[in-house]
């Protein structure tokens, strides 16, 4: 297959064809760049400039993207919990007291309960996140312990709640802080000169079909990926070669390219095909890690879309690896962890060599 | 010359056009799921039997065998209403006898079924007419239906319900599944036709399980389109199979964790500073790296499962501990040796010789013993050896091998000094109380308390040690469509698979 035109106009063309422009483009913040090119936002945020700025808009549809999933979660959890036939609680409060502002509601599960004002101040430490006037690291810090602890007398034990607004709070303080990048091509998944991304193909009412019309469409971008990579290796001298290989660029590029393709799918409920480009994405030579190949965002698609398709227990395969590096995502594992055993509680485990 | 020649035969195999060719590293030896204890026996059952429920495609329990069902109004039972519809391969219909025989005989001591464990809940199960079964819980059941998965079986194909593995069924199965066992070949490869009676239209005319013995070949079989399946692909082969056009690698979770396993029935096993001290003597990093990527674990459960306990650290490859361990336990280090009343310490190794990276795993951890002043040996065993020795006689040191699980990640059978499946002979009172409390546990907070409390616990007894999770990848040949793979299973959605 012949090399497309717009491919050869692309920020991967010019970094290849001409590594020494690339190397102008970073100077300002090589260690930002570094560290995004790596999928490291943390770092990339913190080295300022252009990486920074693209940094934040990334950790902005990373926790969009697990807020979608944390909705879902807790939506599933509390229907499965009422037709379980299980005792309230908290979690039934908690969620009866949700709404289009659940934050907002005055008294959200009254006084009268084990933890409200535990509760009380949460929530008023979301709205000063909300409004900008406290920093979303001080909800960050509070992410890996439960919201509210419930002593359970039948059980002797206790029920650890999460906080169900944490990911929608950082979605939109991070939204809240987006700064404009000037550099908005490099490391993008933008395939050609005119910042485009591929488009998805037109939906398929069944879900299985669905699925199968994005992988087709995957096989036909890669098909021209192989004579992009093709035509770039044999028209590049040494350094454009050296960086086409080191920096994995064709790669990475597909990567970010299928991956802005899924959060779109997400969007236009067409789970099916969005989990067909998570994993067709995902880098198999190192499944379990963020690198430049594997986005945080990637591993939030796959998970959310796990989720719709009734993958829950795989959902939780794809929100391990970014548990560790987002300690906000704590809350939303552990909150798919108790869905993921209300939903097999009644069920007896099967097992084999 | 024979691991040669057999890959070489499969890649002249011509290229099936109506059927879809898949690999397992070993062929199911018999197929009849009262005895079921493989993957390779698991997904060939799930062809060709059926259960009274099975999971739709949001993995949601629905109805299969079954047409309707009701529980009694104390919960103490049920009634499950078979379908009209249902035959089996050879004619006859379904019908409440044979569930109520297949409950039968997985109870029957005098089978013991390897399934046992799955009607223990049962207290009786009577059939009221040809199509209704009346089903008595041993105690009340929210949801009975959730665990009526296991597989049910042709009364008229035995003639007791003290089934044997050896019943010439194992040769001839018949189930009411979408696909009809049609024959074991001379190469060890199963054939399966498509059921043109079952209820549900079955995309794929024939399936054919092919025994790739030498996983190394299954990779370049499929690249060679001698194979249009591959149910678990190589950690290394992976990148190799995703930059082929041809292949689709299809992600899906099993929940597997390997690990070497002491035999605490035996001396010097059965002491807790013993399995501690040896298991500071490995390093499991370094047993992995040939194998492929995964995840060092801590303890019976994967990493990402509910119940895995993130407190608990896999022991550190500390030998100067290990020492101090091994002392306390009455061993002396000799010279280079370590010895026991007098002995240089020896011990075996078993592992099943299908297991894949086996022989690279033994001879490396062979060689880590050996460095510590450890002697050990490794026999690798054929199916019939491995069942003997590890499931029958328990005549091994230490075992290597791996759990698989469904998404429960029920490690009952495994821990709990009744079950089944506890070869080791892994007892504690305090385990077994959490797993008992973890499987009567209505409350999902409380389970997962119970099982990370049982990891913590198991972790600290060390009587394995853990190894790793690998990712299990299948591959699929494009021309596959309408592919969705059960995670544990694997072919329960096959009916829809098409192959252009």
């Amino acid at each position: 297959m012949a090399e497309k035109p717009e491919l050869a106009h692309s920020w991967v063309a010019e970094v290849v064809n001409r590594p020494e422009r690339f190397t102008e483009r970073v100077a300002a913040h090589r260690e930002g760049w570094v560290a995004f090119q790596r999928n490291d936002w943390p770092a990339a945020r913190a080295a300022g400039g252009d990486p920074a700025a693209r940094a934040g808009a990334e950790l902005a549809r990373f926790y969009a993207v697990l807020d979608r999933a944390n909705d879902l979660a807790w939506s599933r959890l509390v229907t499965r919990w009422s037709a379980r036939g299980l005792a309230p609680g908290l979690l039934q409060r908690l969620a009866d007291a949700s709404g289009p502002v659940p934050i907002d509601s005055p008294g959200l599960l009254g006084s009268d309960v084990p933890g409200a004002d535990a509760l009380g101040s949460r929530v008023a430490l979301h709205q000063q996140v909300r409004a900008g006037q406290a920093p979303a690291a001080a909800l960050v810090e509070l992410a890996t312990r439960p919201m509210l602890v419930e002593p359970v007398a039948e059980t002797g034990q206790s029920r650890e709640i999460e906080d169900p607004w944490m990911l929608e709070t950082l979605a939109m303080a991070e939204r809240a802080a987006l700064a404009p990048a000037t550099d908005d091509t490099l490391f993008s998944g933008r395939l050609d000169g005119s910042g485009g991304f591929p488009a998805l193909p037109a939906p398929v009412n069944d879900a299985l079909a669905d699925g199968d019309a994005c992988r087709a469409k995957v096989r036909a971008i890669d098909a021209e990926l192989d004579a992009w990579r093709t035509a770039l290796a044999g028209g590049a001298g040494p350094d454009g070669r050296a960086l086409l290989d080191d920096l994995r660029l064709v790669d990475s590029t597909r990567a970010r390219a299928l991956v802005d393709m899924a959060v779109a799918a997400l969007e236009a409920q067409r789970p099916a095909c969005a989990l067909a480009l998570g994993q067709l994405a995902l880098d198999h030579e190192s499944p379990r890690a963020i690198g430049p190949v594997n986005s945080p965002t990637l591993f939030a698609v796959v998970a959310t879309a796990q989720l719709y398709t009734g993958r829950t227990r795989e959902a939780l395969d794809a929100i391990e690896p970014i548990r560790a590096t987002y300690p906000a995502v704590a809350a939303l594992d552990e909150t798919v962890n108790t869905l993921v055993v209300l939903e097999g509680i009644d069920r007896r485990g099967d097992s084999r060599e | 010359m024979l691991r040669l020649l057999l890959p070489l035969a499969l890649l002249a195999a011509p290229a099936g056009a109506a059927g879809l060719r898949y690999a397992e590293d070993q062929a199911p030896p018999i197929l009849n799921p009262i005895f079921g204890s493989t993957m390779p026996e698991a997904r060939a059952n799930e062809l060709i039997f059926e259960s009274l429920f099975t999971d739709n495609l949001e993995l949601a329990t629905t109805p299969a065998l079954a047409e309707s069902f009701e529980v009694s109004p104390d919960r103490a039972g049920m009634t499950v209403t078979l379908r009209s519809d249902a035959i089996w391969h050879d004619g006859k219909p379904v019908t409440a006898d044979d569930v109520v025989f297949t409950i039968q005989a997985m109870k029957d001591k005098g089978t013991a079924s390897t399934e046992a464990g799955r009607v223990a809940w049962i207290a009786e199960a009577t059939a009221t007419d040809a199509r209704t079964v009346a089903i008595r819980f041993v105690r009340p059941e929210s949801r009975p239906e959730e665990k009526l998965f296991f597989k049910i079986l042709p009364r008229h194909g035995f003639s007791s319900t003290v089934v044997k593995r050896t019943d010439p069924f194992k040769n001839r199965p018949i189930g009411s599944g979408p696909y009809m066992f049609s024959s074991f070949n001379e190469d060890n490869s199963i054939t399966f036709q498509k059921n043109g009676s079952w209820r549900d239209s079955v995309g794929i005319g024939e399936l054919t399980m092919r025994e790739v013995a030498d996983k190394n070949y299954q990779a370049k079989l499929i690249l060679y389109e001698s194979l249009e399946a591959l149910v678990r692909v190589l950690p290394r082969d992976l990148a190799m199979l995703q930059n082929n056009r041809k292949v689709e690698l299809y992600p899906y979770q099993t929940n597997s964790w390997w690990y070497i396993g002491f035999n605490e029935a035996r001396a010097p096993f059965d002491k807790t500073a013993v399995r501690q001290g040896l298991a500071q003597l490995v390093d499991v990093g370094n047993l992995l790296a040939p194998v492929g990527t995964g995840d060092l674990l801590s303890g019976p459960f994967v990493k990402s499962s509910p119940y895995y306990n993130h407190d608990v650290r896999p022991p550190p490859n500390d030998a100067r501990a290990a020492g101090d361990l091994l002392t306390s336990a009455g061993w002396a280090k000799n010279g280079e040796y370590w010895t026991r009343d007098g002995h240089a310490v020896a011990m075996t190794l078993v592992a099943h010789q299908a297991l894949e990276s086996a022989q690279e795993i033994a001879v490396n951890l062979q060689s880590q013993l050996q460095t510590a002043g450890i002697k050990l040996n490794v026999d690798f065993l054929d199916d019939a050896a491995w069942r003997q020795r590890v499931w029958r006689d328990r005549d091994f040191d230490l075992v290597l091998s791996q759990w698989t699980f469904d998404r429960n990640e029920d490690i009952r059978e495994q821990f709990h000094s009744l079950g089944s499946r506890n070869f080791v002979g892994y007892r504690s009172p305090e385990v077994d109380l959490l797993l008992d409390k973890a499987r009567d546990s209505l409350d999902p907070f409380a389970r997962k308390t119970a099982l990370r409390q049982v990891h913590a616990k198991v972790a600290a007894d060390q009587p394995m040690v853990f190894l790793w999770t690998l990712d299990s990848y299948a591959a699929l040949s494009v021309r596959v469509k309408n592919v969705v793979v059960h995670p544990f299973y694997f072919f329960t959605f096959a009916p829809q698979w098409q192959l252009k």
